[in-house]
């Protein structure tokens, strides 16, 4: 009942906003998918998706329209639980190398509700539609459940239960506290829900394809705030955290060749950023964790994209991209011990992505790990391939 | 080979619509109970339209590939084995289970003929192409507790866990058998008159649409777990009985009165019948028995208002009475011949807050008064919120 009248509440608050104003238009969207448990539709359809609505009305007068959004997703798969931390002290394995570690596949099915309202303030100098400077109010509620693998209730299958023995009682450790884990804890049905505040800063072109060269300055500063009395301590304390990040990214266009129609034949940009992000407070819900759980992390990218001439249609075209990523990640233990820590990992990679007509992306990334830091990685490459089907309308 | 097949089919779908784009619709969010309370979602369904010019002039003509895929709950009605109605007598164990589903329709779809909106066809014909995915698990909470350890699939005896029914064949659940995953295609063809003038919170007029779905056996790419036909026909009615419109934004009212009765008559013939297909839905927990006539009605009075700000966001409250009988046949019988009729009914209230047609705040309180194979009457009540558009 309170995680009910927590989205009840925050739910009708924000719909306050839009409820005010005089007109609005709507559109809808769907993008990422997954194809779940024992690859159900051969892999290739949808079993997870996220979709939402959005509302542009106007709200503050003398600026252009305040967007609206409400997204929601599910996703019914598998998670692994990570094995290199304690499940007790949430001590990383390379700071002791005798760990009580936990390991295991679980059926993970989980839904999110994220909600925002974003007002835009003045005018932005390369996009003659944009605003200078966006701020955006937001809540993200997310729902989980950690239950045993589907496949188990399949006909020959004897392996036994994670979380429970043949009597259904708990097994250890999971009848006991998980502060490194603790949405393994208990049930396992997991509510946890946080509030967010952007501030962005629009020096840049609008590419509305992605297949225009990017070109300009953006900053985002953001701060994420999930404390437990936000209705975050339902079933034990899944979430008391914050987060600050700043990001600045830098784009310069080096040429581009168009087709008579408009089109591109070819266009090249470089680009610059920096992220830092430090996530505090006692604990960080599963979907909020830094990498590698230290809680700041600074990374710098350097990359150079080349698109394709677009074809068929505007929306139609390849890129490559190259990448050079440093991260260095530093401090305690998110859910783990206040001992500092750092590490350092620097990769490269190559993307290459084919667009067609808006909503279907292949895919293809190889990469090559130098550094992995004090974790005990060696240098390595590695590559993956995705379709995905992403539409916005 | 098989998923090469859909591969090609999907890149020849998408392939055909190269040059203009195309509009997306999202038609339904549904929640399931054991899921966060059935706060948040567990399934969508949504549609890609593709452009089309009108074929014929002013009349709307439209190719469009819809999907809908998530997880559901279901029910086991009938004993595996021999198809058998599990009454409440003959089952000692958990029924529900959980279907993670993924259905696809490639269709197309021309009207024909003018009505009162200039939107809307009188008359529209449509032939679609469908394939759906299931795989079955047991419930969410199976394996969660001591209590918990029974389910529909299996059973635990002395700390072992072994199938309830071992039998490979289920004739009384044919997409169950084996893995408990299918995939079947199927051919449907229809038509829409639509007479019905549906203001949101006002609605006049009759809608009548019926179409036919074939899905045999040998249907191309399907696992053979279904061969059916179905004849599927609604009638809807409607009256606005009194309505009070706003002075100042006359699209808007304060308050209306409307009196809806749909009823569904389906034909259903085969010797497998997958769920999705079977039976026909009232309120409550019993659905009408899986026959091979199945008649449901819902007579309701709506009071809706007042529209606040916008046409979609209004509080209403509904009252409703649903009945349901299934004749003739039992299906999934196997070579045994079971001819019943059972009726089912029900009532209750529903009072709910429509914010913007996406968010809906309701409480709910039914009473089933004949459940079927004397199932006991039994009250219920619900209270959340749902999305959906």
């Amino acid at each position: 009942m309170q995680r009910r009248l927590a989205a009840i509440a925050i739910v009708l608050v924000l719909l306050l906003f839009p409820a005010a104003a005089d007109s609005y238009s709507l559109s809808a969207y769907i993008s990422g998918v997954s194809s779940g448990v024992d690859n159900i539709g051969f892999g290739l359809f949808p079993i997870g998706t996220t979709f939402g609505f959005e509302r542009l009305f106007a709200l503050v007068p003398g600026q252009r329209d305040a967007e609206f959004q409400f997204e929601m997703s599910f996703a019914f798969n598998n998670s692994t639980i990570d094995e290199r931390f304690d499940y007790v002290t949430g001590m990383p394995i390379w700071m002791d190398e005798d760990i009580s570690a936990l390991s295991g596949t679980y059926f993970n099915p989980r839904a999110y509700i994220d909600i925002y309202l974003d007002q835009g303030f003045g005018d932005n100098p390369l996009y003659d539609d944009g605003s200078l400077v966006n701020l955006r109010l937001g809540f993200n509620a997310r729902y989980s459940m950690a239950l045993e693998r589907v496949d188990l209730s399949k006909s020959g299958n004897s392996d036994p239960p994670l979380f429970v023995d043949d009597s259904g009682h708990l097994k250890p450790p999971f009848d006991g506290s998980l502060p490194a884990y603790p949405w393994l804890e208990g049930n396992r049905s997991v509510y946890t829900d946080y509030l967010y505040l952007d501030a962005y800063l629009n020096l840049d072109r609008d590419t509305p394809t992605d297949a225009e060269a990017e070109h300009g300055l953006g900053l985002d500063l953001s701060f994420v705030y999930g404390p437990k009395w936000l209705f975050n301590s339902i079933s034990g304390t899944q979430s008391d955290f914050w987060r600050f990040g700043i990001y600045l990214e830098e784009k310069m266009e080096l040429f581009t060749v168009y087709q008579d129609n408009g089109w591109n034949w070819v266009n090249m940009y470089v680009g610059h950023s920096n992220t830092f992000r430090y996530t505090g407070g006692a604990t960080v819900p599963v979907n909020m964790l830094p990498e590698d759980r230290l809680r700041a992390i600074l990374s710098d990218r350097i990359w150079i994209h080349f698109t394709a001439p677009q074809f068929l249609a505007g929306d139609c075209f390849a890129f490559i991209e190259l990448n050079l990523y440093n991260t260095l990640m530093f401090g305690g233990v998110a859910n783990g011990p206040s001992s500092f820590s750092i590490e350092l990992q620097s990769s490269f990679s190559a993307r290459i992505q084919v667009r067609l007509f808006g909503f279907i992306r292949l895919e293809y990334q190889v990469g090559y790990d130098f550094i992995r830091g004090i974790w005990p990685e060696y240098p390595d490459w590695w590559q993956n391939a995705a379709l995905s089907f992403y539409v916005s309308v | 080979m098989r998923k090469l097949c859909v591969f090609l089919l999907l890149m020849l779908f998408s392939f055909s619509l190269y040059a203009i784009g195309f509009g997306y619709h999202v038609f339904e969010v549904r929640t399931e109970p054991e899921f966060s309370e059935g706060v948040f979602p567990t399934s969508v369904m949504y549609q890609f339209n593709f452009p089309m010019p009108d074929f014929i002039d002013g009349r709307r003509t439209v190719l469009a590939f819809r999907l809908d895929n998530g997880l559901m709950y279901r029910y086991l009605r009938q004993h595996p084995d021999d198809g058998s109605i599990l009454a409440r007598s003959s089952y000692t164990f958990p029924r529900e289970y959980t279907v993670l589903f993924d259905e696809f329709n490639l269709f197309f779809a021309q009207g024909f003929g003018q009505t009162r909106e200039e939107e809307k066809d009188f008359f529209t014909a449509f032939l679609s192409i469908d394939g759906r995915f299931e795989n079955a698990y047991e419930r969410l909470f199976w394996l969660t507790g001591p209590g918990e350890m029974e389910g529909v699939f299996n059973t635990f005896e002395d700390g072992i866990k072994t199938d309830r029914f071992p039998s490979s064949s289920w004739i009384g659940a044919p997409e169950l058998s084996g893995s408990r995953s299918m995939f079947q295609t199927s051919v449907t063809t229809g038509f829409i008159l639509d007479w019905l003038d549906d203001e949101v919170t006002r609605r006049d007029g009759v809608r009548f649409g019926s179409y036919l779905r074939l899905s045999p056996e040998w249907m191309p790419l399907s696992t053979g777990s279904a061969s059916f036909l179905v004849s599927w026909n609604e009638l809807e009615l409607s009256k606005t009985l009194y309505t009070a419109q706003q002075s100042r934004r006359s699209e808007l009212s304060w308050f209306s009165v409307v009196l809806d009765d749909k009823i569904t008559y389906r034909y259903i013939y085969g010797d497998k019948v997958p769920a999705y297909i079977q039976g026909g839905d009232i309120w409550g927990r019993g659905d009408v028995p899986n026959t091979a006539h199945v008649i449901t009605n819902r007579l309701s009075l709506s009071i809706y208002g007042p529209q606040i700000n916008s046409r979609d966001s209004y509080p209403t409250i509904t009252f409703f009475w649903d009945f349901g009988v299934g004749l003739g046949r039992v299906l999934n019988r196997g070579s045994v011949t079971e001819n019943i009729a059972e009726t089912v009914g029900s009532y209750g209230i529903k009072a709910e807050f429509l914010v913007f047609g996406i968010i809906e705040l309701y409480y709910e309180i039914g009473c089933s008064y004949d459940g079927a194979f004397s199932e006991g009457s039994y009250v219920e009540q619900k209270f959340g919120v749902t999305v959906g558009i």
